[in-house]
């Protein structure tokens, strides 16, 4: 009788060899100095071998043109590029003056540099206005800003940029993850970036940052790290940012072998703080599912999924997709955000924090069948939940053709409504 | 003779020719799908190039590649799923974008065992490719996967025990 592991070897063997030898396309390589950055995850069904040929004469041609732009419009990036040791200043214009202080002043967006792969800037603007009001590029040795979060009061952020860094020595180093304090200060009109001295965090070869996500704690003094983007546990650290003490949560070897803590393609965080900074909620991946655990960081325990209490939702609409989820800074209620199940509709939905119970739907988009693509994210709420930033597929688009993307669009939910803010670019990775 | 921390090209070129389509192979096996395949391992050498002065060791280029495979797959298969979800799909329904020429060249009973292999959890799956279709040891899994020997040994067999359940239930 066959084994079922024959019948295994067998099978892959058979779906190996449909890939005949010789038969792989030419291998492309991109300019290295230009590329140190993050190795970007592919996304599936992007074809590139049936186009390479053509498209290789014509990219020669853009490759020239390019380079003449590139020396021109790197000629215009801001000059800021702090060395580790040292901060560096930059001009913040004046906010315009706009109605909306129910929402933060200040948004924070890490934005493709001029070219693809390019550096990532980070890039302050007025939340309601849009409008750009200082522009940071990411430290000397650095190729991407890659994270960014917020304390409460709206100037304070945290920026945690990737590269190999300054060069110390002969060789090179591996490529890190360090993080840097960006204040922002209306009354002098100057945004500060300091390098913070937490330790940095290498990266895993040939996987880029093991970072999925960071929270800085709402009174700026602590940092949480997540580090989910590895094939081994999820870990957490927690770094108290005046002592340089750390603390590490892992989850437990051989628990449930799919649990990841999550992190939105599209740059939503996976973690949020309570107000008072002593609870984060961290998403996490549950085979295909979202499920939020509130860890008291606080309390004794280093086991990352045995210290944190699940919060379940028994009401959470079965067979849609929520993006990621955040807790309420007042602590009582989780916001998450779904696609119901035929997908014409996304809605907010909010749960109590301490029993799971569905509390309400907040608002409910409406949009004909294909038109959304991705998954939307809860970016931000004031203290009660009653105010969000949300990222969602914009209102009244038609259906996706061919699969696109259709288009998204940053907005608040308030009383039931969903207002756009349109001068914020819903590619970005954001942080109020 | 080649300078290997300066002639990363060449040498990442030849261990394209030597290992694409191995590679490839590989990723078809996880993903069912050879253009998902072939962008996954793309990106992987990509990655190799642009951080080949940190390389310690080149002998240690095909490690690092499979280690960048086998995650680049996690990626597409993440995605997948949570795309399937979104539209309203069985999440463990086999995946539909198995290309037609893996279709029309991969028989009946083949098929089946590859539609229960991809119905395991992530890692499930990734394990039993690695132990029974690259035939690597318990230690070269551990290492691939970042887990412990006792956590691969447990995996493949929960992961068996789960394919056999799933093929008894197709039958």
């Amino acid at each position: 009788m066959t084994t079922i592991e024959d019948r295994l070897r067998a099978a892959t063997r058979a779906a190996a060899d449909t890939v005949a030898p010789g038969s792989a396309p030419p291998l492309r390589l991109p300019d290295r100095e230009q590329h140190r950055g993050l190795v970007r995850r592919p996304g599936p069904g992007r074809r590139w071998a049936s186009w390479t040929a053509p498209l290789a004469a014509a990219a020669a041609v853009t490759v020239v043109i390019g380079g003449v732009l590139i020396v021109t419009r790197l000629a215009h990036l801001p000059q800021n590029r702090p060395g580790p040791a040292g901060a560096v200043t930059v001009p913040l214009r004046r906010a315009p003056s706009t109605p909306g202080g129910a929402v933060p002043p200040y948004a924070v967006g890490l934005a493709p540099g001029p070219l693809a792969a390019q550096s990532t800037r980070a890039v302050v603007r007025a939340t309601v206005a849009g409008t750009v009001l200082a522009t940071l590029i990411p430290p000397r040795g650095y190729g991407s800003f890659t994270w960014v979060s917020a304390a409460a009061d709206d100037r304070t952020f945290v920026l945690a940029a990737y590269g190999p860094g300054p060069a110390t020595g002969p060789g090179r180093a591996r490529d890190t993850t360090a993080f840097f304090l960006l204040h922002l200060d209306p009354a002098s009109g100057t945004a500060r970036l300091t390098p913070l001295p937490t330790p940095a965090q290498p990266d895993l070869p040939g996987m880029g940052s093991a970072i999925n996500g960071i929270a800085l704690s709402p009174d700026g003094g602590k940092l949480a790290v997540a580090l989910g983007n590895q094939p081994g546990p999820s870990e957490l650290k927690l770094f108290d940012l005046r002592s340089g003490s750390v603390r590490v949560w892992r989850g437990a070897r051989g628990a449930r072998i799919d649990g990841y803590i999550s992190a939105d393609e599209l740059g939503a965080n996976p973690l949020s703080w309570t107000a008072d900074g002593k609870t984060l909620a961290v998403d996490q991946e549950v085979g295909q599912a979202i499920k939020v655990r509130l860890l008291d960081t606080t309390a004794p325990g280093g086991d990352l999924w045995a210290s944190a209490r699940a919060a379940t939702f028994p009401n959470w609409p079965s067979g849609s997709v929520a993006g990621s989820a955040i807790i309420t800074p007042d602590g009582t209620k989780i916001i998450a955000m779904a696609v119901t199940r035929h997908a014409t509709q996304i809605v907010v939905n909010e749960f109590s924090a301490s029993t799971g119970k569905a509390l309400g739907t907040m608002v409910r988009l409406r949009y004909r069948r294909g038109a959304i693509t991705g998954w939307p994210s809860v970016l931000w709420s004031d203290s009660s939940g009653s105010t969000l930033i949300v990222k969602t597929t914009k209102p009244g688009t038609g259906a996706s053709k061919h699969g696109d993307m259709t288009p998204r669009v940053v907005g608040v939910v308030t009383r039931g409504h969903f207002t756009p803010l349109p001068g914020i670019p819903a590619g970005n990775m954001l942080a109020w | 003779m080649l300078d290997w921390r300066a002639d990363a090209g060449p040498l990442v070129t030849a261990l394209y020719q030597a290992h694409g389509v191995g590679l490839i192979r590989l990723a078809v096996v996880m993903l069912g799908d050879r253009p998902a395949a072939e962008d996954v391992v793309q990106e992987a050498f990509c990655g190799l190039y642009r951080r080949w002065d940190h390389l310690d060791d080149p002998g240690n280029a095909l490690r690092y590649l499979r280690s960048s495979v086998l995650n680049g797959c996690r990626s597409v298969l993440r995605n997948r799923g949570r795309l399937r979800l979104r539209l309203g799909q069985e999440p463990g329904r086999p995946d539909s974008v198995e290309s037609a020429e893996s279709t029309a060249l991969v028989g009946e009973e083949h098929r089946a065992v590859l539609a229960a292999l991809r119905r395991l959890p992530d890692r499930q799956r990734e394990a039993l490719v690695l132990r029974f279709y690259l035939e690597l040891s318990e230690a070269e899994i551990a290492q691939a996967m970042g887990i412990s020997q006792g956590t691969v040994k447990s995996t493949v067999s929960r992961a068996l025990a789960a394919l056999g359940r799933l093929l008894g239930e197709s039958q």
